[in-house]
């Protein structure tokens, strides 16, 4: 698909070859199976629906979202309310956990379930298990090494931290160092502010958020790959996630819009406009793929949008 | 006959074409390659050879380096430090002996601060014009100014609550090495928690966003507008000054603010070095509080509140009455005979101070919000000039 003007339009479009049901959320109505699969093929992302909070209270400045590697969960930073949120995937809202969490704005679930929730205000990493209890708690001293994550993501039983330093830090799952590379600055190679990371087993992919670009590294440190300002055409690219064909979902915080792209970092697609409500987007901020969903954190509107994604490109 | 015109022309070019017009570079462009490796880039006039300035402090300013008349560009490889603000200033050579003194001269530009190493979207759209279009629309904007968006606090926000800045204005502190371990204080204080936003800091008192100008103690009743936002002070764009400070106010179209961020690692802060500008800033609402020298024993005149109030002057020299004082003052001598400013006894955004208690002589609701913002708590900030 070519990307041009009318294949956004048509991109959220709803178009689906067989029949549609969905059941998109409205704040304040019945919070209980919101997210309904459509039935059929989809040839275009499809708006399913929102996750607006709790049973009472509604998000609050929602940095980061994570569905656990099951996929029966969907975690939520609710970063202005200091709590996770967790649904299931139907969209009803389970539980919230975190008491001891100031502005968490980082999430990661291993394979185990265990969420990983970074503060870069507070420099720490906390572990909890899925229920929500307490496993670990680490700061810099435990690292070894100034900790302060804009983003997390696990690989390869690898924790990975975008770090506020303009580094990336592999973590072991029990909070150990096993590498560091990157720098603050705007060569090749250097990070400024990476509030988004995304890897494969052999890949690492970093929004480098104040430099306008993405970066692509191996398990190394080594640079693979820079996609710059003028081919990516993103500003402050945030959140990054990566389905299962290799499609790269990465926030444009600033455009109100997640871009979807190919392998080859080439656009295809991009989801929402600006908005208020509905399938519109303020401020997007954290994305995340699982399955056949995709997720974004709504930043400024205090929720967070669930599409499905086609099939096919 | 034409000779004696042509040369009378070039007389009158040479006597009316102001210095800057062919001397001072244009376009300069500060770019923080890393930590440690500042550029900088500007556009030379007549094949002029420059000095370069730099300073930490707008204070002490150091000549790093003469160019040719060629060159357009220097890079900055000595003696930088990584997250310390440093200014620049580039004169045409041999012109200028101090900055501190001659930093307005019309032979001279200056340079925003420079964040090694970070850079700042406020300086650098210039270099990526697609940057304007993050905010900005030409046919379909939904914002005044062709903005894309409402919420222009959520944008300044996103940033700068810490995660793509340096600068956490909700805690009021400054990261003085990419973490948040032991950050800076910063100079204008702390907004706390904002709506939506979480903050370990309690401020007492703060410059509310989205309150209207018309709540402004000593401001203009009738005013309506817009409510307070990040853009009632500073513009988002580059205004040639040290925080980006507004040109323009409700009450002021003039605003032109100079001073400097100056990066304190050792005593943990950053603090303002305040050159001159930022009572017209404050009086922008708060007009009728920019009282002369004898408003405290004569009433000062008024526009907007009931005459007959006496006010602490700004504008004056606590050295010219005896007084000393630890609080900032205003002005380039840096003792007590620089002048008393509003930023003297208030913090620009939020104070964590104790608030003071409400002024019970109060008979019109001038000074009733308390949100006075002081930099001491209750009134020590008095004492601290007085010593009564």
């Amino acid at each position: 698909m070519s990307f041009n003007q009318k294949a956004l339009v048509g991109a959220i479009t709803l178009i689906i070859s067989c029949s549609i049901i969905t059941a998109a959320a409205v704040a304040g109505g019945n919070r209980t199976a919101l997210l309904k699969q459509p039935i059929g093929s989809l040839i275009a992302i499809q708006y399913l629906g929102e996750l607006v909070g709790d049973d009472r209270t509604s998000m609050e400045r929602p940095m980061a979202v994570a569905v656990d590697k099951n996929n029966e969960y969907i975690f939520v930073t609710d970063t202005g309310r200091n709590r996770i949120l967790v649904f299931n995937l139907d969209g009803d809202y389970l539980r919230e956990f975190g008491t001891t969490l100031d502005y968490p704005n980082a999430l990661a679930v291993d394979k185990q379930g265990r969420v990983y929730i970074g503060e870069f205000r507070t420099g720490r990493i906390h572990v909890f298990s899925s229920d929500g209890s307490l496993l670990g708690l680490w700061n810099s001293g435990d690292v070894g090494t100034p900790l302060s994550p804009l983003a997390l993501d696990i690989e390869n039983n690898t924790l990975l931290v975008a770090n506020r330093t303009g580094e990336i830090l592999l973590l072991s799952l029990e909070g150990r160092l096993i590498r560091k590379f990157g720098s603050a600055g705007n060569l090749p190679g250097n990070l400024a502010y990476p509030n988004g990371i995304a890897a494969t087993d052999n890949q690492i992919i970093v929004s480098d958020s104040g430099n306008g670009r993405l970066q692509v590294f191996d398990y190394q440190g080594n640079l693979v790959k820079v996609i710059p300002r003028q081919q990516l055409g993103i500003s402050a690219p945030r959140g990054i996630s990566m389905d299962e064909r290799g499609r790269i979902y990465v926030a444009d915080t600033l455009g109100h819009r997640v871009v979807q792209m190919n392998g080859a970092f080439e656009p295809i697609n991009e989801i929402g406009k600006y908005g208020l409500n509905g399938d519109k987007l303020s401020f997007p901020n954290g994305v995340a793929v699982s399955g056949s969903r995709l997720y974004i954190t709504d930043r400024e509107n205090g929720r967070v949008l669930v599409y499905a994604l086609p099939e096919t490109e | 006959m034409k000779r004696l015109g042509l040369s009378l022309l070039i007389i009158l070019i040479l006597i009316t074409t102001p210095q800057w017009a062919i001397s001072a570079p244009k376009n300069i462009k500060v770019v923080p390659r890393s930590g440690t490796v500042i550029d900088l880039f500007w556009q030379g006039q007549f094949n002029e050879a420059y000095d370069i300035w730099q300073s930490t402090d707008g204070t002490v300013w150091t000549n790093i380096y003469t160019t040719d008349s060629a060159q357009e560009s220097y890079t900055v490889t000595e003696g930088i430090e990584p997250y310390v603000n440093y200014y620049y200033l580039i004169s045409t050579k041999d012109t200028v002996t101090d900055p501190s003194m001659d930093a307005t001269v019309s032979n001279a530009t200056y340079v925003g601060p420079a964040y090694p190493p970070n850079q700042s979207a406020h300086y650098f759209y210039t270099n990526d014009t697609n940057l304007c279009a993050d905010c900005h629309s030409t046919h379909t904007g939904v914002g005044e100014a062709l903005l894309k968006y409402q919420e222009v606090d959520a944008l300044c926000l996103t940033c700068h609550d810490g995660s793509q800045s340096k600068y956490n204005v909700l805690d009021g502190v400054v990261s003085r090495d990419g973490t948040w371990n032991n950050p800076l204080q910063s100079a204008a204080g702390a907004f706390g928690a904002l709506s939506g936003h979480t903050s370990n800091v309690i401020a007492e008192s703060l410059h509310t966003l989205g309150a209207f100008p018309s709540e402004a103690p000593g401001g203009n009743p009738e005013a309506l507008g817009d409510g307070l936002s990040c853009i009632s002070c500073h513009s988002a764009h580059n205004t040639q000054n040290y925080r980006i400070i507004t040109k323009s106010t409700p009450e002021n179209t003039n605003v032109g603010v100079i001073g400097y961020a100056v990066t304190d690692k050792v005593n943990d802060r950053e603090y303002g070095n305040y050159i001159s500008g930022i009572n017209d800033l404050c009086s922008g609402c708060h007009p009728d509080y920019l009282a002369s020298a004898g408003s405290g024993h004569e009433p000062a005149s008024e526009t907007y509140v009931t005459d007959g109030k006496y006010r602490h002057p700004v504008g004056v020299s606590p050295a010219v009455y005896g007084l000393t004082t630890t609080l900032p003052l205003e002005g380039i001598n840096g003792d007590n005979s620089d002048k008393v400013f509003c930023l003297t006894c208030h913090y620009a955004h939020g104070s964590t101070k104790e608030s003071a208690l409400s002024d019970i002589n109060d008979t019109d609701g001038e000074t009733a919000a308390i949100n006075y913002n002081l930099r001491r708590d209750y009134w020590s900030v008095c004492q601290d000039c007085h010593k009564k």
